[in-house]
């Protein structure tokens, strides 16, 4: 039963029926209040016989015209039955009916819930055509989405820290800082495919019907842009790569350190998601990439460049350990039903919202408390502490979350100001280095 | 009344629809209904659509039974100085051989229902899905028109095509 208040959502009334001729026919309804009710009606021209008791669609259509073109406000609602028309007025024994509306479902997860009815018909026509088809975005903006490019600014940041570290204490070789920076960006761009290929094969990646530019992954495998195979072979290629620039840096520059430092890099982008340890899936996933774009990528690239570990140099990478973390962290928060849905307990599906939030914000306030403390416990120069003029922002992420928490359209521009503030603040502190040596 | 293209005014109020419902049958040869954006390409006297395989359905409807039915009704939905509302009747074909490029040439008949569409297009990467597309084809067979939007008179027939 269609009720008056759900036709004054729609403008376009219609009824789709078999015709005599074979063809289907789709004609407009008029509606017509009649004693308090809403009444469908036939327009002049059309039989009550040529309808009555055939298998009919009724059709809800709105869309808000925009003046300079196009349109936007998209909803429609499909009734499908028996009709039953007296006197030109239309009934419809409903059957089935199926709606959409933009604002209730935004496009973006109307598509996702399609995906997998898109690759079947790609596969169709390939084994149609005989040959593989795959959606056709060019080879750079496929690599550009398979390996997450743009989140290589978390390796990025915290190499500019290590370096920051090592200049102030007079120690700077660019080309030891390129060669750590490309073994680095080939350990965390693995990451990324890995982190994607077992997410696929454990069914977190699937059961994500909400994904955004910042959650849910790549969407490469699940998209048909790479297949399984190709996602191990990219992975792998990159783990291998980053180990031999690893292998290298070690043999140069010191065994013992930089091969501890690359393995534990190696296992921890690999066992993030790979079975059997699945950190990620085990709450240890915040730990792991703590500790990985913190300590390791910190401590490696200063030892790279000074050959020797300090206490300056572990104080140095908590707070970006920590930024890297909660971009890790509040990314999580969209997938959480998903996530518990395929098994995958991150720290965040563990929490409350109120603990959630908690843990933001204790991560948030003790990542400006370390940067206090460097200078305070003479690890760096004063001048690192223009990093806490990221702070407001800070507090404009933990805000953000707490206003917009869990979903996942209106927390993409959370997520991203949550990106930025990683990055801002991360990059000051490496200039507070810099800037102290220059004084 | 016989007719070798639509009348003018016809293709007026096609090439200024916003959307349009557009009708195929399916294996029960029960009808299934779609809001589409229609494309009307007066030179070649052909209403095109292009539908993403996300929503692929209808697709493999139309390639089993290729006769449809397209309705314009409701004047805010037209952009034209005339409105009429308009059934057609129709015989589709689907064009999926090439869903990334193919469908591309009604871009200029897209642009200027959806000026914004090209800011999407560079965003192809970002819904590769949504951008295989392939092209519904309907050659209009039988038209009826309700002159002016008015349901209340008598709608006129045109047969299509000679």
């Amino acid at each position: 039963m269609v009720g008056a208040e759900d036709l004054t959502m729609f403008e376009q009334v219609a009824i789709a029926f078999i015709d005599e001729d074979g063809y289907p026919s789709t004609i407009p309804l008029l509606t017509t209040r009649l004693n308090g009710d809403v009444k469908l009606r036939l327009p002049k021209g059309i039989a009550d016989n040529w309808i009555e008791r055939k298998k009919v669609n009724l059709i809800l259509n709105h869309i808000t015209p925009i003046p300079t073109g196009g349109y936007t406000d998209r909803r429609y609602a499909v009734f499908r039955g028996l009709s039953r028309v007296m006197d030109g007025i239309v009934r419809v024994e409903v059957e089935r009916a199926y709606t959409w509306d933009e604002r209730v479902t935004p496009f973006p997860q109307y598509v996702e819930v399609s995906t997998a009815r898109a690759r079947r018909y790609l596969e169709g026509i390939g084994k149609r055509l005989g040959e593989t088809f795959k959606p056709r975005i060019g080879l750079f903006w496929s690599f550009f989405r398979t390996v997450r490019l743009p989140f290589l600014i978390a390796t990025a940041v915290p190499v500019a820290i290590g370096t920051g570290a090592a200049f102030y204490r007079g120690f700077f070789d660019p080309l030891l800082l390129l060669l750590t920076l490309v073994g680095l960006s080939c350990i965390h761009l693995a990451l990324n495919v890995a982190n994607d290929y077992f997410d696929t094969i454990l069914g977190a990646d699937i059961a994500n019907k909400r994904p955004t530019p910042f959650s849910g992954g790549s969407r490469a495998i699940i998209y048909g842009i790479v297949n399984m195979q190709e996602a191990r072979l990219i992975y792998t290629s990159f783990f291998l790569t980053g180990a031999a620039v690893g292998a290298y840096l070690a043999v140069t520059r010191g065994l013992l350190e930089i091969s501890v430092l690359t393995c534990m890099g190696l296992f921890l982008s690999y066992f993030y998601t790979a079975p059997p340890l699945k950190l990620a899936y085990r709450g240890f996933g915040e730990i792991a990439v703590f500790l990985g774009f913190g300590p390791v990528i910190v401590l490696g690239t200063y030892f790279v460049q000074t050959q020797r570990i300090g206490l300056d140099a572990i104080i140095s990478s908590i707070p970006i350990g920590l930024l890297i973390m909660l971009i890790l962290y509040v990314n999580e928060i969209p997938d959480t039903p998903y996530d518990r849905e395929a098994g995958k307990m991150t720290l965040v599906t563990r929490f409350t919202k109120k603990q959630a939030l908690g843990f933001l914000a204790g991560s948030l306030i003790a990542t400006y408390l370390t940067i206090l403390l460097i200078p305070l416990l003479n690890l760096g120069p004063t001048t690192i502490l223009i990093a806490l003029a990221s702070a407001p922002l800070a507090y404009r992420v933990y805000r953000g979350v707490e206003h917009n928490f869990g979903d996942p359209y209106r927390m993409i521009g959370v997520m991203s100001l949550n990106v930025k503030n990683a990055a801002i603040t991360g990059s000051l502190l490496a200039a507070g280095y810099i800037i102290g040596a220059a004084l | 009344m016989n007719t070798y293209r639509l009348p003018q005014e016809v293709e007026d109020v096609l090439e200024g629809a916003l959307v349009a419902i557009l009708t195929v049958v399916n294996e029960k040869n029960e009808p299934v209904s779609h809001p589409m954006l229609p494309l009307y390409d007066r030179d070649r006297g052909l209403l095109y659509f292009t539908s993403s395989i996300l929503f692929s359905k209808k697709l493999e409807y139309i390639k089993k039974n290729p006769r449809v039915s397209v309705l314009i009704s409701h004047r805010e939905y037209v952009n034209s100085d005339k409105y009429h509302a308009i059934e057609i009747k129709g015989d589709a074909r689907v064009f999926d051989q090439d869903l990334s490029r193919e469908w591309q040439k009604l871009l200029p008949l897209w642009r200027k229902k959806e000026p914004y569409i090209d800011t999407y297009l560079k965003q192809r990467f970002a819904l590769p899905l949504f951008w295989e597309r392939a092209i519904i084809e309907v050659r209009p067979r039988k038209v009826r028109v309700w002159r002016d939007g008015d349901l209340e008179k008598e709608p006129e027939y045109y047969i299509v095509g000679g």
